[in-house]
């Protein structure tokens, strides 16, 4: 019965899918090349990392590949509730630096660059200047930031300096490379590295913002902060919604600047260093539970899934608006 | 006080604000090209003084000389260069057909394209690896270790947030140029060709710039598809200036300083379309 | 119209000057030989050919030799064909090509060559690495070859260790140079503390009493904490604790290599001595966030007196600042070297380095193994020692009367080096060590938790938890 009407609705769906191909047929021929090719190079990968996710895959059986023993869902078991597990060894901390990382990082690249967004949409001397240096940031290598922040976060490098020798904000240098701080010495240089982009994406959207709107409010006796929030907030709410996504996925995925950060590339990053991406490299080729990582990647894909679903339906409306 | 100067006042400190945040962003960028002025030891111990009494002009030189930096660089320049065209090539034609049609399975396509963008990096590593490998035993062409290889997988990685980006671009448009167009007697492809094409150049050129400086900042799969210095990039090769026994921070500052300058500069001189190409439509996501 | 164009012409000047400046580097990398460009063929020059000195491989078909190396050296390629460059010349058809991994994924890259078969005809890998590479099938056996370099007896035994999977008898690699660990003390320092290095280096007590005598003295100006210790963010955290767990009488793994024993009494024992030495104020707390690089430049400057490091900062101390080394420093000629003291089961150091090895993959392995060969003859070794600043791996050059002296300590040392366990999960051992003992510096640096006695039992033991799960997988 039910399999009767799930046939019925296919060769409809075919029906509709000839109609569909003849009327847009310029429009497949556009887009197919792009499909078949990220078919090719996103999907069959990600479907042998599933089966290797299901495979017993370490040092001696790696060369085998996918003909490595099939062991079902042990390495999802083992992953949950096996507390021995190597590859569990440090998650914990992992996963909750990449909740802490993702969440202030996001939140502040998304408020700070429409800040500053706001403060560059008026008219002053050097706009132009002050726009592309905002922007340099944006420009420099990840691989680069880490280092750098790397050592401008030592405890007898500048930063310290600044802060305690010039401005005395603190009384004593702190360590910002080892112990808890070491979750600042890699957030701050991700925010100082990605707001300068989203200020630009904010900036573009509130001149995209006619005059007149405002000009109405303020005779309307509406004063700015009613301003920005009945007028500027709600028009810039599909950027928002996008940049919202991409700045979220980025940061959960986020490893040049802690791996070049800390002990040149090899090196632990610590319990308030370690992200998920770093954790499970470390794991996949430093334990070689090959296995086991590629369950933790895809359990961590379905939650990412899960994520763009929520997000998905708060934001449905401005997305479809256009 | 009166209203006036009170707004000017206002306005006078809303601009020293900007200044200050311009000198905090700038500052870390300035702190490198300082550092790479000084010597080994000198960076090693923590610079904290603003003067510079013997800048060490010779790490710019010493670094094209201790590792061969010049090919990391060419072949980051030939990887990235490349993949920004065919990324873009294909962001511009799927984008377009996102943005102008309805088509069956054109939402579930965008979605999908999106949902690309989960995937953990590691998890395509090893598979990538090995297909390549498969790749070259089945069909006898190398992928591993050669330029179309990894343009091949950079040109997957941002293609799909390059539709995105076109995507909008498109959508800003608006629709009845090619329907007018398409009155006059053009094709449908001609409409594109013709008309909407020359319009999205700085679109396009914000596409650009957006995936070169995503390729250009790739570092794992660098790390692990390349295996020559015939083919590896610049975050490969910069990190052989860290020796397990001695680690050159001086040449490394000097070449991250290399690496960083000439793309601000080509950022500087497109930045005008890369700003109007956002403006235009980049925003709307 | 005329501002754009002038825009573009600015654009295709500045991107022209980028190329020319790349250009210049290709250039300037031309200019120090034909190296540097990561492969050398061989001039077939007429003196080469008419030596006649070629072996037979030197009439066969050309033939080009991939390796892949680790930054050993200053100019990591160009450094390894110059030490070749004597066989290239007398085997004009061989061309080396050289390709240096960066120790922050080499282990990647080797990882994966080693899995597809895909990789270089040589290979260089850390000592430690052996046992899994091998294991995993990724390179040959060598065992009847072995008297082309030498044998067993020629070698230290404790880097012979490291060429075979233990508890097997076949033989996978050829120790291609040592890595050993001893301390480098300021001599102005000892003098000016009234310190006696004859006997401040002979046992853990009188170490400690030398380290209390030394704090804080006055050297060239400077007040130098007495010694300097790198903590988590080093690459070599695990080697830096293992020798105070040596010495000890404490091991890394049970005699079957079964279980991890480093957790037990006198493990912990070695670990609370050198830790301690942290605590009690002997270091100056913020080495704790540094890396050997730092920690061998601060004792450069004289910031402290003792530290314990490698063979190559002898070398470095001898190379002038424009070539980033280190003899412009106050401690650079003011720094001796010796063994590292006795604890209660005697003394020990680490012994670590690389090996040489043929990749499976490989399709020209009898040249491969000549290559090796070469690199393993006493001139070569010589030769590639004086480059990298490390120890030569043949025992004949570590007990020559002719060795710097200066290495002449670390040979030394040699004779009470250890290697870890040859066993293929070492891998994945020392990732792990590595965490847990990063953490260790931690709690030392007291940025995690209370320092005492028991947070490092418990941190140990979470330690051999974790080792235990993969050595027994």
């Amino acid at each position: 019965m039910q399999s009767e009407t799930a046939a019925k609705r296919k060769t409809r769906g075919f029906a509709y899918f000839q109609k569909g191909f003849r009327t847009h047929r310029f429009a497949y021929a556009l887009i197919v090349p792009t499909l078949l090719f990220m078919l090719l190079v996103h999907f069959l990968p990600m479907a042998q990392g599933i089966i290797m996710s299901t495979l017993k895959l370490n040092q001696f059986t790696l060369a085998r590949y996918l003909h490595a023993p099939f062991i079902g869902l042990d390495n999802y078991k083992s992953l949950l509730f096996d507390g021995s597990n190597p590859v569990r060894q440090g998650m914990g901390f992992a996963v909750r630096n990449t909740v802490i990382y993702t969440i202030v990082v996001t939140f502040l690249v998304l408020a700070w660059g429409l800040a500053v967004a706001m403060l560059m949409n008026r008219p002053f001397p050097g706009r132009g200047i002050a726009r592309t240096a905002m922007l340099l940031p944006w420009v420099v290598p990840s691989y680069v930031v880490g280092v750098l922040w790397g050592f401008m976060w030592q405890q007898d490098g500048i930063i310290n300096y600044l802060l305690v020798d010039v401005l005395h904000l603190m009384g004593e240098k702190p360590f910002w490379l080892i112990g808890h701080n070491t979750i600042w010495a890699i957030i701050i240089p991700t925010i100082w590295r990605g707001w300068p982009f989203l200020m630009i994406v904010f900036l573009a959207a509130l001149q995209t913002i006619p005059e007149d709107i405002y000009e109405a409010a303020r005779i309307d006796g509406a004063h700015k902060l009613r301003q920005f929030v009945h007028i500027t907030l709600p028009l810039l709410k599909p950027v928002f919604a996008v940049q919202l996504l991409f700045q979220f996925i980025n940061n959960v995925y986020s490893y040049n600047i802690v791996s070049t950060m800390f002990g040149n590339g090899a090196g632990y990053p610590g319990e308030w260093g370690d992200l998920l991406m770093t954790a499970l490299t470390r794991q996949s080729f430093g334990y070689w539970a090959f296995g086991s990582g590629s369950a933790a990647s895809f359990l961590l894909m379905v939650v990412m899934l899960v994520f763009v679903g929520i997000w998905y339906r708060m934001f449905r409306s401005e997305l479809n608006a256009q | 006080m009166t209203r006036r100067t009170s707004a000017k006042l206002a306005s006078l400190s809303l601009t020293t604000l900007t200044w200050i945040i311009v000198i905090v962003t700038v500052f870390p960028i300035f702190w490198m090209v300082f550092a790479s002025l000084h010597t080994n030891s000198e960076i090693m111990k923590g610079i904290t003084s603003f003067s510079l009494p013997s800048p060490q002009w010779s790490n710019y030189r010493n670094m094209w000389d201790m590792i061969n930096f010049a090919v990391y660089f060419r072949n980051s320049l030939v990887i990235c260069g490349l993949t920004t065209v065919f990324a873009g090539a294909f962001a511009v034609m799927a984008g377009y057909a996102l943005a102008r049609f309805r088509f069956a399975g054109s939402r579930t396509i965008s979605m999908s394209i999106i949902s690309t963008q989960m995937i953990p990096g590691i998890m395509f590593l090893f598979p990538i690896y090995l297909m390549f490998l498969w790749i070259k035993q089945a069909l006898g062409i190398p992928m591993i270790d050669t330029y179309w290889g990894m343009i091949l997988v950079y040109t997957a990685f941002y293609t799909p947030i390059s539709i995105w980006i076109m995507r909008s671009f498109f959508v800003s448009i608006p629709s009845d140029l090619e329907e007018s167009a398409v009155i006059d007697g053009c094709t449908k492809f001609q409409a594109f060709y013709k008309i909407i094409l020359p319009l999205s150049v700085p679109g396009m050129i914000a596409t650009g710039i957006y995936i070169f400086l995503t390729a250009w900042d790739e570092l794992l799969f660098a790390w692990v598809l390349t295996t020559s210095s015939d083919v590896q990039t610049i975050p490969v090769g910069i990190r052989l200036f860290v020796g397990q026994y001695n680690t050159r921070y001086d040449l490394l500052m000097a070449a991250s300083t290399v690496v960083t300058l000439p793309v601000m500069a080509v950022f500087f001189l497109t930045q005008r379309y890369f700003i109007s190409g956002m403006t235009a439509g980049a925003v709307k996501g | 119209m005329l501002k754009k164009k002038s825009k573009w012409t600015l654009f295709s000047t500045v991107m022209a000057l980028t190329l020319l400046l790349a250009g210049c580097g290709g250039n300037s990398g031309n200019g120090s030989g034909s190296q540097a460009s990561g492969s050398a063929a061989a001039s077939s020059s007429p003196s080469a050919s008419a030596s006649g000195q070629a072996s037979s491989s030197a009439q066969s078909a050309p033939v080009t030799l991939s390796a892949w190396i680790m930054p050993n050296s200053p100019k990591p390629d160009a450094d390894l064909l110059k030490v070749m460059d004597p066989y290239l010349k007398q085997h004009p058809n061989v061309t080396l090509k050289v390709t240096v991994l960066d120790w922050g994924s080499a282990w990647t890259k080797i990882t994966t060559a080693a899995t597809s078969g895909e990789g270089p005809d040589i290979l260089q890998l850390g000592t430690t690495w052996v046992p899994a590479i091998a294991s995993m099938g990724g390179i040959d056996k060598i065992t009847d070859k072995i008297s082309d370099v030498g044998g067993a007896e020629n070698y230290l035994s404790a880097s012979w260790n490291t060429t075979k999977i233990e508890g097997q008898e076949d033989i996978y690699a050829v120790p291609w140079f040592v890595d050993a660990r001893a301390i480098y003390y300021n001599t102005e320092a000892f003098k000016a503390a009234n310190v006696d290095p004859a006997e401040a280096f002979k046992t853990w007590e009188s170490f400690e009493a030398a380290l209390q005598k030394v704090n804080g003295v006055t050297v060239g100006g400077n007040k130098v904490a007495a010694l300097g210790i790198p903590g988590k963010n080093d690459w070599n955290v695990v080697h830096n604790i293992f020798p105070w767990i040596w010495a000890a009488g404490g091991d890394v793994l049970s005699a079957d290599h079964k279980s991890a024993v480093f957790n037990e009494g006198k493990g912990i024992d070695g670990v609370m001595y050198y830790t301690g030495l942290a605590n009690k104020g002997l270091v100056d707390k913020s080495s704790l966030e540094k890396n050997s690089s730092q920690i061998e430049s601060d004792f450069g400057d004289g910031k402290s007196a003792v530290i314990i490091t490698g063979p190559w900062l002898a070398k470095n101390f001898a190379t002038p600042k424009d070539a980033g080394g280190m003899s412009d420093k106050a401690a650079a000629k003011q720094f001796a070297i010796s063994p590292l003291p006795a604890g209660p089961a005697g003394q020990s150091t680490f012994i670590g380095g690389s090996d040489l090895t043929v990749f499976k993959g490989s399709k020209h392995k009898d040249e491969a193994w000549d290559v090796i060969k070469y690199l393993s003859s006493e001139e070569a070794q010589k030769a590639y020692a004086n480059i990298s600043g490390q120890l030569p791996a043949k025992k004949s050059l570590i007990e020559s009367p002719d060795l710097d002296s200066n290495m002449k300590a670390f040979a030394e040392a040699t004779k009470y080096g250890k290697s870890y366990p040859s066993i293929p999960q070492w891998g994945p051992t020392e990732t792990a060590l590595q965490k847990h003992f990063a953490n260790i510096w931690d709690i030392v640096a007291g940025v995690k938790g209370k320092y005492d006695k028991d947070s490092i039992q418990k941190e140990m033991d979470d330690a051999a938890a974790e080792v235990n799960s993969i050595i027994q997988q």
